[in-house]
């Protein structure tokens, strides 16, 4: 199969028994993009990891990596794929070094590649340190240092901040952006938390219950969500009965909200409540938060 | 061929400072030395009991009191152990998905792991019959009442060394069937108390025509020696053989087919 896209799954359906858990559905991610896949707890995310890595028995041929068919082209797409699944996996007993030095000897790499790791996920101060003693989110570095060892092109992180601190996802934050940016990785990142993906991702998947509910751009799902006008005055009542004549006026406890159309509407609306003499306290554009977006769209599925 | 040599490589390294490896070295080490110390500290009482044996009858005494301990009780239960601390490492650290996410035949991580446990048991069985032989040199030199120089070294080493091999054989089967039962359940009990409990079946049917079928009953049958000459290959190691053949196979065909969770 010829395309430019790093993972390519067209209909891919999957059952735990009689238990429903993906449904058709089919993901396009591009080289070079942090893609973000989305969802609930439960909604298939972590299923479809394991599809994408032929952890999972699936009977279809649908999922295809680097343009390759997976079950069929196991080892060969799997040189090119690190991966993180549902929190690190570490022999406690062994130092982080060692813990690296274990996948490494499997895969043939040298320890300066080793120490490079280290480095990259910030961990050359603890590499003596036994791994059953760090943080989670030294933990969490590690675990990708370890997927990041073979250098793949193609990064599948399943939730890596899940259970950590605001300063240790940051951390995680900032070294997905500097794979991306720096090293040119395609990551493909799952979470629960819109916020996280938001600040790191290009592209979006968003699943729930099964079913992807949208896909595409960033800016598409954030166009997507309509932006509104914020008016606060000395008189909220009064100036929601001016407004309501030209406008749509939304109320809520503290502001009144105006379906946002221009910088101009804008402007007519604080000239309109000027001359009637209403102190104008705040008038600000609002983008509806994506975690609202969020739950508009897997609403509605 | 190359993966399967790096993931075993992989295996030892990883199982440095575990129970897994060093089972394997102590356990010998103790029990030669606990057994070396008794005739080393009784050894007047020995002679006495033994009303002045010959260097034959003293080395096949002393050998047989390591070997009796080791095939009859201690060497199944180790091997029980070692098969679920060899896996557990995994299971514990859950990293079976990590380990099937690497570009690695499926079949490489499985027999990598196995190969790995039957040269940690191969390792323990070398080192008795090393230390227990050396004991017994040492044993010849600090206590001359023995007589232990004037018997036949050579035949003695022979026999020793048949002897341990046949063990290893005989525990070939136990290896398959528990290495299975702890690569399918992660918890402890299950593949350790299913262990014990057919190990203590097993002791109880012993006398039974049909024990022989029973591979946790084959390291005791393999030391029971009748004849002079030591015969390796018996009907108890067939049994042993077939055992291991089947087991192994069962496990690379649930590893290969299974989905990981």
């Amino acid at each position: 199969m010829v395309t430019d896209d790093i993972i390519k799954v067209e209909n891919l359906s999957f059952s735990f028994g009689q238990q429903k858990v993906l449904n058709n559905i089919s993901l396009n991610v591009p080289k070079g993009s942090v893609y973000g896949f989305l969802g609930p707890n439960g909604s298939g995310k972590t299923t479809t990891i394991k599809l994408l890595l032929n952890l999972l028995q699936n009977h279809e041929n649908n999922i295809f990596l680097f343009g390759k068919e997976i079950k069929a082209n196991r080892e060969d797409v799997l040189k090119k794929v690190g991966s993180l699944i549902e929190g690190p996996a570490l022999y406690h007993h062994l130092s982080g070094f060692d813990n690296l030095k274990a996948r490494a000897i499997i895969l043939g790499i040298n320890n300066e590649r080793i120490n490079d790791i280290l480095s990259i996920v910030g961990l050359t101060d603890a590499a003596k340190k036994k791994a059953g003693k760090y943080s989670l989110g030294m933990k969490q570095r590690l675990g990708i240092g370890l997927a990041l060892l073979s250098d793949p092109e193609l990064l599948i992180l399943d939730e890596p901040t899940n259970g950590l601190d605001p300063n240790g996802i940051i951390e995680i934050r900032n070294l997905i952006k500097k794979l991306s940016i720096e090293h040119q990785k395609t990551i493909f990142i799952s979470s629960h938390l819109l916020a996280e993906i938001e600040r790191i991702a290009t592209h979006v998947g968003i699943l729930y219950q099964g079913n992807l509910s949208f896909e595409g751009k960033i800016e598409d799902l954030q166009s997507l969500a309509k932006s509104t006008l914020c008016v606060d005055t000395d008189d909220n009542l009064k100036a929601a009965t001016i407004l309501n004549i030209n406008y749509e006026v939304l109320k809520d406890d503290k502001r009144l909200r105006i379906p946002y159309e221009s910088p101009e509407q804008a402007a007519a609306i604080n000239k309109l409540l000027i001359q009637n003499d209403i102190s104008v306290y705040n008038l600000f554009k609002e983008k509806k938060d994506l975690e609202s977006l969020f739950l508009d769209i897997t609403q509605t599925v | 061929m190359k993966y399967f040599l790096l993931s075993l490589k992989s295996e030892f390294f990883k199982s440095k400072n575990t129970l897994a490896f060093w089972g394997a070295i102590l356990l010998p080490v103790i029990l030669c030395t606990i057994v070396f110390l008794g005739y080393y500290l009784k050894s007047e009482a020995i002679i006495k009991a033994m009303k002045n044996p010959s260097g034959d009858r003293v080395w096949g005494e002393y050998l047989f009191a390591i070997l009796a301990v080791m095939g009859s009780l201690i060497l199944p239960m180790y091997l029980i152990f070692m098969t679920y601390t060899v896996n557990n490492l995994e299971h514990k650290a859950e990293t079976w998905k990590s380990l099937f996410s690497l570009p690695v035949p499926k079949n490489t991580v499985y027999f990598s792991k196995a190969f790995y446990t039957l040269i940690l048991v191969f390792i323990s069985l070398l080192l008795f019959v090393i230390l227990s032989f050396s004991y017994g040199l040492l044993l010849a030199k600090l206590k001359p009442d023995y007589h232990l120089m004037d018997a036949d070294l050579v035949k003695i080493f022979t026999t020793l060394y048949k002897i341990y091999l046949k063990l290893y054989i005989a525990s070939l089967g136990i290896i398959a069937v528990q290495f299975l039962l702890s690569l399918v359940w992660s918890d402890f009990m299950k593949p350790m108390g299913l262990g014990f409990v057919l190990l203590v079946v097993s002791m109880i049917v012993l006398r039974w025509d049909y024990s022989y079928l029973i591979p946790y009953a084959l390291p005791i049958k393999a030391i029971a020696i009748s004849g002079k000459e030591v015969e390796i290959i018996t009907k108890e190691m067939w049994v042993s053989l077939c055992y291991a053949a089947t087991f192994f196979t069962l496990g690379y065909f649930v590893i290969t087919k299974k989905s990981v969770k």
